[in-house]
């Protein structure tokens, strides 16, 4: 509202909205803060907020102990290749169904979707059997199909949008220039993808990177991610509140920051179309 | 360079067209939103197929030949540019795809550019430029390629009255150093008549009639063309048939005045209803007068005054009168024809043919007939 | 040319991904039903023979069923009373002119980006711990008894956990919303002289109701899943086993493949009545 409200609106609605916004935000602060304590300091009461001696052993510790890094380039590789896969599926079938509607193209996208409203656990026990035939259980690679079948149908749907914001006459007047096919998808449509291209790439690999159901029931070892890094905490020995923090602040790091720029596609993404 | 002649059934918009179109010909295709003119546009670039029929360019039937391969140029209404390239880039991108060296094209870019005034403005990106700009870049993007035709889909629509007239100058004089054909969408009569050597005029997919503007001016061959063409539109009045004979139809007015209109009576019989059509420049104010009214609305525009008069009996009317006009509104006036300029059609619709043609109406080359 | 040509290579455009989603969707289920009619167990192979509907009618009569099926009503309904009401509110406080209004999104929308097992593991220790925890702190520091969540209100605290990741969701939906809202019907309205109150009920609260809707159904179908909170937390437990645990239990840790399957298949009907409304609402909304 560009009118002066009162100033003193302003200023209340400012002072509750820190607040509120700071109370939800706090877990993960409180979270970020105690990876720097000691594990004595982490459990001791009452906690103390800014001034105790500052560390940096917890995020030696996890890596030597635990080998971090392992589960990082786990959960790195998983949601880059599974989104990468993806995207070489659903670029051609965006495209088709953006710029080819036939009569059924509707209905189909939403069968897509409709796909991701299974219950995983339907699917739980015959995918657990078939991967340990295949010997699939616990590597990236059974992993990653796992994902990029879970991701697909969101990979296609916001294709698909961005794609439809695409003024059909602009690759008319390519094809009018002369363009077969294949130059007018590539030096006309995909330079005007890209930032689409680009937002759906982001959501999905921070979908991918949370994921925390295949994750944790299809891998031991090797293949683990953060995700099943951090479900390790769950039967800890000895005090760890510190270690745990610190793995998890490491882990939730590069999200929170990768979140913040995909706010407007984590919308367009996940409500199909239905909010504006 | 070619005759396009084509046929075709598409039978939810166009049930079928013949037309003949001939080198360095300006011919726009003009009628209400949703008449197919845009479509027909489409379907000669090859955007569309047709579903029956032919197109052919230069005796070639190009029907199956992609758009890119039958050598035109189009000019979208919303100019259609590549928002990711530079103005040099766009205009250039035609040559590219052909497979032109490079020196050729930034050669033929620069010449585009500076017969448009878009040199300043070619490394810019489509997003920095005005509306006008863009267009001429549109146009700068078609011409470079040396088509043998141009199409033009609305390209004044989206741009303000002041700039529309002056990009209409452009176009002409672009028509008249390139000699090229045109084909030009729109809807506005206004520029149909300005700028064609021949229209066409469109209604749900069928040509009504094809001919240079004055003919269409001073012979439309039915209602729809006649009220289309000129702007107040034609007033329309219903009378009777008193008599017919070798020297025209005499008509009975609204208000009990005869007129005869030299038209053929064809198979017209006393008694009939028709149709008389009068444009308001054609309508002469002052004491006597055929018809006579209340002036219910005065519209002054300092050059010429249109009055707005309503009949005892039958439809409103306009008159335009000269600028010094002092009418005023409740007055009451008569208005005189000549019967030379009316315009008589049967109960169909179908103008009666004049016995004696507009002497403009033939200067140019005789326009083919629809069927 | 240009549509002739391009049906087909449309159609093989699209061919892998539907071919691919397919059997995803049908090769585990048909198998999933098959093992559902079968005597199946891991730790007895080679043995399994088809008993028909026996699975269903041992996991349905099952007591553990039942407190399953309410546990996972339970959560779904506090998460999503607690989101959408937040939500909203939320959703109104950040649509005022609020100085910083950038850094106060950022904080509000930051736990829906935190990994499942991370929040729930953070929760649980360094803020729910009954001892050394943050609220027990809080409470104490009050007057109060500290509570001890995990003991005494598992399925609370879980929900809790879970209201804590999905708030942003709802917040961003309907804060989009939100400002979709003309301003010129605000402006309306108060040279109509409309107290604020009734400005939310009659102007704002119809305009979102639509996303309102999509928030509800969304959730639903995600809420319906929660698992990692739970294995993470009280790995099962009669108070907070929800029906995908109950399977998973079933499956990976009695390796009970026909018992488990039956109850995947029962979870999966509970998710097909769901889609089927978030399916027809969003199809009519479908700009396709």
């Amino acid at each position: 509202m560009a009118r002066a409200h009162s100033v003193q609106r302003r200023i209340v609605s400012t002072a509750a909205a820190w607040v509120v916004g700071f109370i939800l935000f706090f877990p993960i602060l409180w979270m970020g803060i105690t990876s720097f304590k000691t594990e004595l300091e982490a459990f001791s009461t009452p906690p103390n907020f800014l001034f105790f001696d500052w560390t940096l052993e917890n995020f030696a510790i996890v890596q030597e102990r635990s080998n971090y890094l392992k589960f990082a380039g786990n959960s790195v590789i998983l949601s880059l290749g599974s989104t990468l896969v993806g995207l070489i599926f659903a670029v051609p079938a965006a495209w088709a169904m953006a710029f080819s509607p036939g009569k059924r193209t509707k209905d189909l996208l939403m069968w897509m979707l409709s796909t991701k409203m299974m219950p995983p656990v339907g699917a739980l026990i015959p995918i657990y059997l078939i991967f340990k035939d295949a010997g699939l259980l616990d590597s990236r690679g059974g992993l990653i199909i796992v994902l990029f079948l879970l991701n697909l149908p969101i990979i296609v749907w916001m294709l698909f949008t961005y794609f439809k914001e695409i003024p059909g006459e602009i690759l008319e007047a390519a094809r009018m220039d002369g363009a077969t096919l294949w130059r007018e998808i590539v030096y006309v449509l995909t330079p005007m993808a890209v930032p689409g291209i680009a937002s759906t790439l982001l959501l999905n690999v921070i979908l991918a990177w949370n994921e925390a159901f295949w994750t944790l029931n299809l891998t031991t070892t090797e293949a683990a991610p953060l995700t099943a890094f951090i479900a390790s905490y769950s039967s800890p020995e000895g005090l760890f509140w510190a270690k745990l923090s610190a793995a998890s602040t490491m882990a939730v790091a590069p999200i929170l920051v990768l979140g913040w720029f995909s706010q407007r596609q984590l919308v367009r993404g996940l409500t199909f179309g239905a909010v504006k | 360079m070619k005759g396009v002649n084509k046929s075709f059934g598409d039978v939810t918009i166009i049930p079928s067209v013949d037309l003949e179109i001939d080198d360095g010909e300006f011919v726009v295709f003009v009628g209400p939103s949703g008449c197919g003119k845009s479509t027909l546009l489409r379907l000669i670039a090859g955007l569309e197929d047709v579903t029956g029929g032919r197109i052919e360019i230069d005796g070639v039937d190009v029907s199956d030949v992609p758009p890119a391969k039958r050598g035109l140029s189009m000019v979208f209404q919303s100019y259609a540019l590549y928002p990711h390239m530079s103005v040099r880039s766009n205009i250039g991108f035609g040559l590219k795809m052909a497979g032109a060296p490079s020196e050729v094209i930034r050669q033929k870019v620069e010449k585009a550019a500076a017969t448009l005034n878009l040199t300043s403005y070619l490394d810019r990106k489509p997003r920095q430029l005005s509306g006008g700009q863009r267009q001429r870049v549109a146009i700068g993007r078609a011409i470079v390629r040396e088509p043998k035709a141009f199409l033009f889909d609305e390209p004044l629509s989206n741009l303000d009255a002041a700039l529309r007239v002056q990009m209409r100058l452009e176009i002409a004089q672009l028509h008249e150093s390139l000699t090229t054909t045109m084909i030009y969408v729109t809807h506005d009569q206004v520029e149909a008549m300005t700028l064609a050597d021949k229209i066409v005029v469109l209604n749900a997919g069928n040509i009504e009639q094809a001919g240079s503007p004055l003919e269409l001016y001073h012979h439309p061959v039915n209602l729809f063309v006649a009220g289309f063409i000129g702007s107040p539109k034609m007033n329309f009045l219903t009378t009777d048939v008193r008599a017919t004979g070798p020297d025209g139809v005499t008509v009975v007015l609204p208000g009990g005045r005869d007129v005869r209109v030299p038209v053929a009576a064809g198979t017209l019989q006393p008694g009939a209803k028709a149709t008389l059509g009068v444009r308001p420049e054609h309508l002469k104010t002052g004491q006597q007068g055929e018809l006579a009214g209340d002036v219910i609305v005065v519209e002054r525009l300092g050059g010429e005054t249109y009055l707005y008069i309503r009949p005892p009996e039958g439809a409103l009317f306009v008159v335009q009168a000269d600028g010094n006009n002092s009418t005023r509104v409740h007055d009451r006036i008569a208005v005189g024809i000549d019967p030379e300029t009316c315009h008589l059609f049967d109960a169909e619709g179908k103008a009666l043919p004049r016995l004696r043609r507009h002497p403009l109406a033939d200067t140019l080359e005789p326009a083919q007939r629809p069927n | 040319m240009a549509t002739r040509h391009t049906r087909t290579l449309a159609n093989t455009a699209v061919a892998p991904s539907v071919l691919v989603l397919f059997l995803w969707m049908i090769v585990p289920l048909a198998l999933t039903l098959w093992f559902s009619v079968l005597n199946y167990n891991l730790l007895d192979p080679g043995n399994e023979s088809f008993i028909g509907l026996l699975n269903y009618e041992y996991f349905l009569t099952d007591p553990a069923f039942l407190s399953a099926l309410a546990n996972t009503l339970k959560l779904v309904a506090g998460v999503l009373v607690i989101t959408v009401v937040g939500g909203t509110l939320l959703a109104l406080l950040l649509d005022q002119p609020v100085f910083g209004r950038g850094i106060v999104r950022l904080m509000v929308i930051a736990p829906f980006f935190v990994m499942p097992t991370v929040s729930a593991l953070i929760w649980k220790n360094l803020l729910m711990h009954p001892v050394s925890g943050l609220f027990a702190w809080l409470a104490k520091s009050v007057g109060l008894q500290p509570i001890d969540w995990f003991a005494d209100w598992p399925l609370t605290a879980i929900s809790l956990i879970v209201a804590w990741q999905w708030l942003p969701f709802a917040t961003l939906i309907l804060l989009t919303a939100l400002q979709s809202l003309d301003q010129e019907q605000k402006e309306a309205s108060e040279m109509d002289g409309t107290p604020a109150i009734s400005f939310f009920f009659y102007i704002v609260l119809p305009h979102i109701a639509r996303a309102i809707t999509v928030v509800i159904l969304i959730e639903t179908i995600f809420l319906l899943n929660v698992f990692a909170e739970i294995r993470v937390t009280t790995g099962g437990g009669d108070a907070t086993t929800n029906i995908p645990f109950l399977v998973y239990a079933q499956a990976l840790l009695q390796f009970d493949v026909g018992g488990a399957s039956a109850g995947g298949i029962v979870a999966v009907i509970l998710a097909n009545v769901v889609a089927f409304f978030l399916v027809r609402m969003i199809g009519r909304n479908l700009e396709a």
